[in-house]
């Protein structure tokens, strides 16, 4: 166990905590679930209202960390090449020359994810599947760190075009952030009285050293007792009364490397069953499809995977 | 790890609620002592400390043992009670009256079975009482439960939490079932039932209605539960009612030898049923063609009876040998008939002129001279003999009711007389008699099982009407008619009743209820012979009321008559059944429980318990667990130690730092893979060590 890279892994968290808690007030839990799925090389679907910050905190991470950051609002007439990348006839040479989409950084933030066809929507698969592009034949590696924030709005339907299953399943987890405490809300007013925070933030880390917190993250421990614990309770969404679609295994390696970074965050050098308890929402409710009844009958996503936390007996 | 399941602590019943379940299962039983050691053996168990620690699997094991005990108990008491022939009764072709007591025989059967069905589980539940398991998952109960939980079990995802049962519940309720299974009660058994399930639900009852409401429900329930009782015990006097008046009307009455009443008079479609219930074997010729069952010589309201009511025992020559009915006479024709008997006993079909019936070890045969014989305590299924020829025939000489008129009416009489007149019978030598009246009956009469309403008849006399408007009708006028004609012409007559033999299947002869048959045995040339004046068209009309289903119940009766046959010349099966099913049954028994496991708690060297199977299990934070459970409450399984103990917020004298620490060093103890340094561990021990003592 490397000790010292762990110190600096977790320096790197307090520092990214610190920037980005200022921008974002009374998200302390978002931003570190946010940070685990960054740490642990997951990529994050934000979903909640309009005007909740979203976007905000998908910048003030970008903005949080010196690397290549690029922006794309989805819309409907956005094709994937727009994304991807297009190959340009270069007239003087007379060789086709690619130019690379937005994909090819670092952050990734895709603004309204929903609102883009399934079929742009789904060129972001391989991306977030496998950190690479295939492009008129040819395979493009992105990134070493490469981490995407996709939104989404809920209430809105006219004009938008759910993510397929697959897609959903690529995101680590799907996090909200929900309205705040009107005392908490007062306090956003009053430090943007002056101006936005986001304009103040400034990168209080590297690319560098995200690579070595992922590292770090990946090193450390997870019991064979609590690797079982993680299967039990994923396993347990295929065989709840309601779910049409349970969650697979990529939601049981999901749970494992977040659970890790969050150990990692805590200064241990080992996950507890408080960690994954903590995660299973996050990373375990947005994969699952409900039965058409099980959704009129009012349960929720959420609702099953917080009932299958009850029924599955937590290490001791 | 502590075994203390949370639910388990709430799932124990009252305290001598099974007991007196049991007691009163014993009082109605009329097993009380057993319950009371019973009861004891149970109730024992709380104030010993000693307890055996058998797993999971031990309970299974035990469970098929119990199992294996309950089929055991079950087969008993059905080869015991003559459970095949009941069930024999009512699924065969017999009599409505047999399948009524067969069901009667099963229903009784059933009804001990419940009454022991304390005794068969008692030896699990007594095992479990000593034991320190609570509740036990349904799979324990059930072989395909515990498949399911094998399966999930192999599954890389499997999370099984079945549901649980205390065995305790299931007992009493057994208890209280079997107490119930008594046909009578006392008048206080209902309150009885009603304040042990009460007690024994008491602790369930929802909290959010105080004691008075629960209490005057109960008082209600009882109330309902007096009236109910007292409708089902009219309920059941009109089903006894109805079912007497069942066996009244069933299709094969008790046959009576010594009075018969016809149908005749009666209007509208004679039926008779097409069950089988003779088969007849004949080697060599043709059986004969009539059997007799019974022959009468008074007429009285269309009712045939004769004087001889008495019925004296056979007796054969020699041991063992047949009985005579002709002496110094013998056959020339042979043949074997079968009929089930009902309760050991029925009329013997014999050929007119019988002359021995073959042997039959151990049955009573008797007769009352009038060609009617009959059998006492015969097997289910009898076969007798019969040897017939020229002489035979029972021999009591005509007396003067044979050539009696006195019963008739005025109607009758006056529609006979002018008959016999018309056909010139006076003065006629018998068998020129007999000729006359069958060609009359021949020629100017038809068959019929059909007999039209009265509407538009001058006579109200069914044999007047046969005789002089209809013309038309089934054997028993036919018969009545003859006999009464000959009578005039001075021939002395009886009337005998029995089946036809007229319907050849393989190699046997099979007789149906609609083959009944009735004709006239005159006396000629010193001995009683059979006249049949039915126009022989009777045959082919009782044949057409063959229903579709008469093959099916035929293949049934060949199937029942075969086994029956089979059985009865296996001597004791039951008992080589039984002897063979226990011997079976105890090896499997025998295999459950060999490789049980009990051993007694807590007496066990430390050296021989299993290591761990997971990392950190013997922690010494669980003794602080236990210790906290005991003053907050159980932890629920799904609760992770650290939220519980933050979500208890522990109070200062209980050292909240203290247990932070221990739990820190606990959970790296369990969940790193790398363990605890031993000095961490001895600081471990030490800190839980001193917070026990601190907090005992």
């Amino acid at each position: 166990m490397n000790t010292e890279a762990n110190e600096a892994a977790r320096e790197v968290y307090g520092r990214l905590r610190a920037t980005i808690g200022g921008v974002i007030r009374g998200q302390d839990g978002t931003v570190r679930h946010l940070l685990a799925a960054l740490a642990a090389g997951g990529h994050v679907l934000l979903e909640d209202f309009p005007g909740t910050g979203k976007t905000t905190l998908a910048k003030a991470l970008a903005r949080s960390v010196d690397a290549q950051f690029t922006r794309v609002q989805f819309t409907p007439d956005l094709l994937p090449s727009d994304i991807l990348g297009v190959a340009v006839f270069n007239q003087k040479d007379s060789v086709f020359e690619f130019h690379e989409g937005p994909v090819f950084t670092n952050i990734l933030l895709a603004d309204e994810v929903n609102r883009a066809s399934p079929r742009t929507q789904s060129a972001l698969l391989e991306a977030m599947a496998e950190g690479q592009v295939s492009v008129e034949g040819s395979r493009r590696p992105l990134a070493e760190l490469f981490f995407v924030i996709a939104t989404q709005n809920p209430v809105e339907f006219r004009g938008t075009y759910p993510l397929p299953e697959a897609q959903m399943d690529r995101f680590a987890m799907q996090l909200t952030l929900g309205y705040l405490e009107a005392e908490e809300e007062a306090g956003i007013l009053e430090a943007q009285v002056a101006g936005h925070p986001l304009d103040r933030v400034t990168a209080c880390t590297g690319v560098a050293e995200m690579v070595g917190l992922r590292r770090a993250a990946a090193g450390v421990a997870v019991s064979a007792e609590l690797r079982r614990y993680m299967v039990d309770l994923v396993g347990a969404t295929r065989r709840t009364v309601g779910v049409r679609l349970g969650a697979s295994p990529r939601a049981s390696l999901a749970l494992m490397k977040a659970s890790q970074a969050l150990a990692l965050f805590d200064g241990l050098d080992w996950v507890t069953p408080d960690h994954v308890k903590e995660l299973a929402i996050s990373v375990i409710a947005h994969r699952l499809v409900l039965d058409p009844q099980a959704e009129y009958a009012g349960r929720s996503n959420r609702a099953i995977v917080e009932e299958i936390l009850r029924e599955v007996p937590a290490p001791a | 790890m502590t075994p203390v399941n949370p639910v388990d602590r709430h799932a124990t019943s009252p305290p001598l609620a099974l007991s007196a379940a049991l007691l009163l299962w014993g009082w109605q039983a009329g097993m009380l002592p057993w319950a009371a050691a019973m009861a004891g053996l149970i109730e024992l168990a709380r104030w010993l400390p000693l307890r055996f620690e058998p797993g999971q699997e031990d309970f299974n094991r035990l469970w098929n043992f119990t199992t294996l005990l309950f089929l055991g108990v079950g087969l008993y008491l059905f080869l015991a009670r003559e459970g095949p022939g009941s069930v024999g009764a009512v699924v065969g072709t017999g009599p409505p009256g047999d399948r009524l007591q067969g069901m009667r025989e099963i229903s009784q059967t059933a009804v001990v079975f419940l009454r022991w069905l304390p005794f068969v589980l008692f030896p699990f539940v007594l095992a479990h009482a000593w034991s320190r398991q609570g509740m036990l998952p349904w799979s324990t109960f059930s072989l395909y439960l515990r498949q399911q939980e094998a399966q999930v079990a192999v599954s890389p995802a499997g999370v099984w939490r079945p549901a649980r049962v205390h065995p305790r519940h299931l007992y009493l309720a057994v208890a209280l079932f079997s107490a119930s299974a008594a046909m009578e009660h006392a008048a206080f058994f209902l309150p009885a039932f009603v304040a042990v399930t009460a007690w024994a639900l008491w602790p369930w009852r929802n909290r959010r209605f105080g004691a008075p409401v629960w209490v005057g429900l109960l008082v209600s329930l009882l109330v309902v539960s007096g009236a109910a009782r007292i409708g089902m015990t009219a309920l059941r006097e009109v089903w006894q009612q109805w079912e007497n008046r069942l066996l009244q009307q069933s299709g094969e009455r008790e046959f009576d030898q010594v009075r018969s009443s016809t149908a005749m008079g009666a209007v509208g479609r004679l039926k008779l049923s097409g069950q089988i219930l003779m088969r007849v074997r004949s080697k060599r010729e043709r059986p004969p063609a009539r059997l007799r069952e019974a022959a009468f010589n008074r007429f009285q309201a269309n009712t045939w009876a004769t004087a001889h009511r008495e019925f004296q025992a056979m007796l054969p020559a020699i041991e063992s040998g047949p009985f005579r009915v002709a002496a110094d006479l013998r056959g020339v024709g042979f043949t074997e008939i079968s009929r089930y008997t009902t309760q050991g006993e029925a009329p013997l079909a014999l050929p007119g002129n019988v002359v021995s019936i073959g042997p039959l070890p151990g049955v009573l045969v008797e007769t009352n001279g009038m060609a009617a014989a009959r059998v006492r305590s015969a097997p289910r299924l009898l076969t007798w003999s019969v040897d017939y020829g020229p002489g035979g025939g029972f021999g009591l000489p005509p007396e003067p009711d044979d050539l009696s008129l006195d019963g008739l009416t005025d109607t009758d009489r006056a529609a006979i007389e002018n008959l016999a007149v018309e056909l010139k019978l006076a003065g006629e030598s018998p068998e020129r008699a007999v000729e006359t009246v069958s060609r009359h009956f021949m020629l100017h009469f038809d068959y019929a099982l059909w007999q039209p309403p009265r509407r538009g008849s001058t006579t109200p006399s069914a044999l007047a009407r046969f005789l002089q408007e209809t013309r038309a009708g089934h054997c028993e006028y036919f018969a009545t008619a003859t006999v009464l004609l000959l009578r005039v012409a001075g021939i002395p007559t009886r009337y005998a009743v029995g089946y036809g033999v007229q319907e050849q299947r393989g190699d046997e002869w099979v007789v149906r209820g609609r083959h009944a048959h009735a004709w006239c045995l005159a006396f000629m040339r010193g001995q009683w012979e059979d006249v049949d004046t039915t126009p022989a068209s009777w045959n082919e009309v009782e044949e057409e009321q063959a229903g579709f289903t008469e093959g099916l119940r035929d293949w049934f009766s060949e199937v029942w008559y075969r086994f029956t046959q089979w059985r009865q010349e296996g001597g004791t099966w039951q008992l080589y059944a039984f002897c063979v099913s226990m011997v079976v049954l105890s090896w499997l028994g025998w295999r459950q429980l060999r490789g049980s496991r009990w051993r007694r708690a807590g007496h066990q060297p430390l050296a021989a318990s299993p290591p761990p199977l997971q990392p950190g299990a013997d922690s010494e934070f669980y003794a602080v667990v236990a210790g906290l459970e005991v003053r907050f409450g159980p932890r629920p399984t799904h609760e992770t130690l650290d939220a519980w103990v933050t979500r208890l917020g522990v109070a200062p004298e209980l050292r909240p730092e203290k247990l932070r620490e221990m739990l820190r060093l606990h959970y790296r103890l369990r969940f790193n893979p790398a363990g605890l340094p031993p000095s961490e561990r001895e600081r471990l021990r030490m800190l839980a060590a001193n917070w026990t003592a601190a907090n005992p």
